[in-house]
């Protein structure tokens, strides 16, 4: 280690000496308990004053409104980035190219009036009448632009600049999300705010389902992300929950061999409702194995009263997401179901039973599986139907995120492009195919991957080109001495992109 | 929910006992001083140990209650245990000071670890310490915290994980490279 002391036999302080230096008032006096970075958002547009984000309980919100004018999108998206007003106020965003940036949906909205708007994405938000105010604080009249953005997958969050790490107490964690959000307003190009006391309320059509992800908002000049303690109601589209319910009563079940519990591994016994998930309730005995090969399991969990506990499907087969859940956290454990000792023989029994009645009903044979062919659009329809409710008292950027280590594989790789020449760059992007996130590092000695799925890592060259490293060599990374890659102009490397991540 | 095969027996009531206290902080800040009195001593300690003298450890370690107040109420229980966080907060404040050049890093050890060190890398020899120390001096500074936390401060491989925030398994794995590496390193210098 360079500029380091190494020294032998120090002399020890007594416990004595140490806590002579002890003085909490003082360690008091100099905490600095950081101003929302709504509050400063507000006061760069010159209004003093802000208050705290409150959370909507109602998703009936928006049906008792009574001077609702719903609003849809004025002009298609044809935003271009409005460098003369935004370049030298956000500096932290940093598109990585101006051409590409992810455009604004654009409502004009009268100002007298309560709006309702319903975006693109499904997203519903309500902007009471009288609500919005000049750079001076004073109430503005006539009508008012409002633009607005989501940020839904890896290569929107990537085309937008925005940053997406958390720095928790010095320990720098990379958000995977549930859906961020950027919300501006303008009269006549000038920015407009929020007044004091007054809030929009959104109904947030989310990325996913499943539960855990917080609440944080953006200050746009540093870039740093505040976490807001607030929880987020969570609810399903009751329309489409029965849709979906009908599909799955037809979906069709087929046999899996039960796992037999391994008592060096951490499990769970708990109950769950488990109506959707009738191979659960097979066989007698069932528990829950953990499984640390996605996410290292804690027992301090053990420890904690958890008031809920919910079952869900999970991205990885044959695994459920179990989200424990209290009023101040929420986790989650990736397991799976495993039947315990005593009951196992009684398990393998009836499994083989089935099993025989299974062959002489069907000409399959693809035992172990619980797939249906209609399992994809069912995913995709519980996923597009999470509404999550909140409300904010500024404009800006907000973001629904768990935070993330960063990938934990490590390639010491050459990296060499189509002629076989080494390149190497300041910085990278990783996403995972399994995360709704994107990892941006700096660019060491080799580039990071998840260790589970598939990885897509790509640079971004001074010219402007995109290099995407094949993502199949992470497979057989152990056999091979360097990365290819291959570079793209902007455009056709985003398109690349979007199609290996499927968005 | 009962528990299973639970290789770390830690006491619910403790536990509960000090989130009441870390709830109750979280809304009033001088509410902190309990847990400031508590952890004080092995916080300190455990700068110091990272540091040249005294007064640099009194520094950072006010820092490191600071910036735990300052972030308290992002803290979550069911993520870390609260005292691996404090120590996770420390470990990064001293490394924030040693990469800006802002205080020396002083990696100290006794005679005696250094001899258990020395016979992990070094068959047969004690005669050997120096050479283990030109070793040590060529170690990254995440290599060097490996090797204090286990060999100079006696940690268990559970408390260095939740420290580095890494897995346990990882731990073990990063630690015996280490070993490896220090072994390489003493043979290149006979």
């Amino acid at each position: 280690m360079k500029n380091a002391n190494y020294k032998k036999d120090r002399q020890n302080l007594t416990d004595e000496q140490i806590l002579k230096n002890k003085d909490f008032k003082s360690t008091l006096e100099k905490v600095n308990i950081k101003p929302n970075p709504i509050t400063n958002m507000i006061k760069t547009w010159g209004i003093g004053g802000a208050s705290v984000l409150a959370v909507v309980i109602s998703i009936y919100f928006f049906n008792n409104q009574t001077e609702n004018n719903e609003k849809f999108a004025d002009e298609q998206a044809d935003f271009t980035y409005k460098q003369n007003t935004l370049q030298n106020e956000i500096t932290a965003i940093k598109p990585p190219f101006l051409d590409q940036d992810i455009p604004y949906e654009i409502f004009n909205i009268e100002v007298d009036k309560n709006q309702e708007i319903t975006t693109k994405s499904g997203t519903k938000f309500f902007i009471p009448k009288n609500s919005l105010v000049d750079v001076n604080g004073n109430k503005i009249s006539g009508t008012a632009q409002i633009q607005y953005r989501e940020l839904r997958n890896p290569i929107d969050f990537f085309l937008s600049g925005i940053p997406m790490t958390y720095d928790s107490a010095g320990v720098v964690y990379h958000f995977e999300s549930a859906g961020m959000l950027d919300i501006k307003a303008f009269q006549n190009d000038e920015k407009i705010a929020l007044a004091d006391g007054n809030s929009i309320d959104f109904q947030f059509n989310s990325t996913t389902a499943e539960n855990g992800f917080n609440f944080y908002s953006l200050n746009e000049e540093t870039g740093t992300w505040t976490y807001d303690n607030q929880p987020i109601s969570i609810e399903k589209n009751h329309q489409e929950s029965k849709k979906i319910n009908n599909q799955l009563s037809i979906k069709k079940e087929k046999i899996k061999k039960p796992i037999k519990q391994n008592k060096q591994k951490y499990s769970i016994n708990l109950k769950v409702d488990k109506k959707n998930y009738p191979e659960l309730e097979k066989y007698e005995g069932t528990i829950f194995e953990i499984n640390e090969m996605e996410e290292p399991f804690d027992p301090l969990i053990y420890n904690v009263n958890w008031e809920t506990a919910e079952i869900s499907n999970s991205n990885t087969h044959g695994n459920y997401t179990l989200t424990l859940s209290r009023n101040d956290s929420i986790i989650k454990l990736t397991v799976y179901p495993v039947i315990k000792d005593e009951f196992y023989d009684k398990a393998i029994t009836q499994y083989n039973q089935d099993k025989s009645q299974y062959i002489a009903k069907q000409s399959s044979t693809d035992f172990d599986v619980y797939e249906t062919s209609s399992a994809p659009t069912v995913q995709q329809e519980i996923t597009f139907n999470t509404i999550r409710t909140f409300s904010i008292e500024g404009f800006g950027i907000y973001n629904c995120d768990q935070p993330r280590y960063q990938p934990e594989m490590l390639a010491k790789k050459t990296l060499l492009d189509d002629n076989g020449e080494k390149a190497s760059f300041n910085n990278y992007y990783v996403v995972g195919l399994k995360r709704n996130s994107l990892v941006n590092l700096g660019y060491l000695k080799g580039v990071r991957y998840y260790k589970k799925g598939e990885s897509i890592v790509w640079f971004v060259n001074e010219k402007g080109q995109i290099a995407i490293i094949e993502p199949n060599q992470f497979e057989k990374i152990n056999e091979i001495n360097s990365l290819k890659f291959r570079y793209f102009d902007s455009k056709q490397g985003v398109l690349e992109l979007k199609n290996l991540l499927k968005v | 929910m009962k528990t299973q095969n639970s290789t770390y027996h830690i006491k619910t009531d403790m536990i509960l006992a000090e989130q009441i206290e870390i709830d109750l902080a979280k809304k009033d800040l001088s509410k902190f001083s309990v847990l400031y009195e508590r952890y004080y001593l092995q916080i300190f300690k455990f700068i110091y140990q990272r540091v040249e003298t005294e007064l640099q450890a009194a520094e950072i370690c006010s820092d490191v209650f600071i910036k735990v107040m300052e972030n308290l109420k992002t803290y979550k229980t069911s993520e870390i245990p609260f005292a691996s966080w404090l120590y996770r907060i420390a470990r990064n404040t001293i490394y924030t000071n040693y990469k800006q050049g802002k205080k020396f890093r002083q990696v100290n050890f006794s005679s005696n670890d250094l001899i258990n060190l020395t016979e992990e890398t070094y068959e047969e020899q004690l005669d050997k310490l120096g050479i283990v120390v030109e070793a040590l001096k060529k170690l990254s500074h995440e290599e060097t915290e490996l090797i204090e936390m286990k060999y100079f401060e006696k940690r268990t491989y559970f408390e260095i994980s939740n420290i580095m925030g890494i897995t346990e398994n990882n731990a073990k794995i990063k630690t015996f490279r280490v070993i490896q590496k220090l072994k390489q390193l003493t043979k290149l210098a006979l």
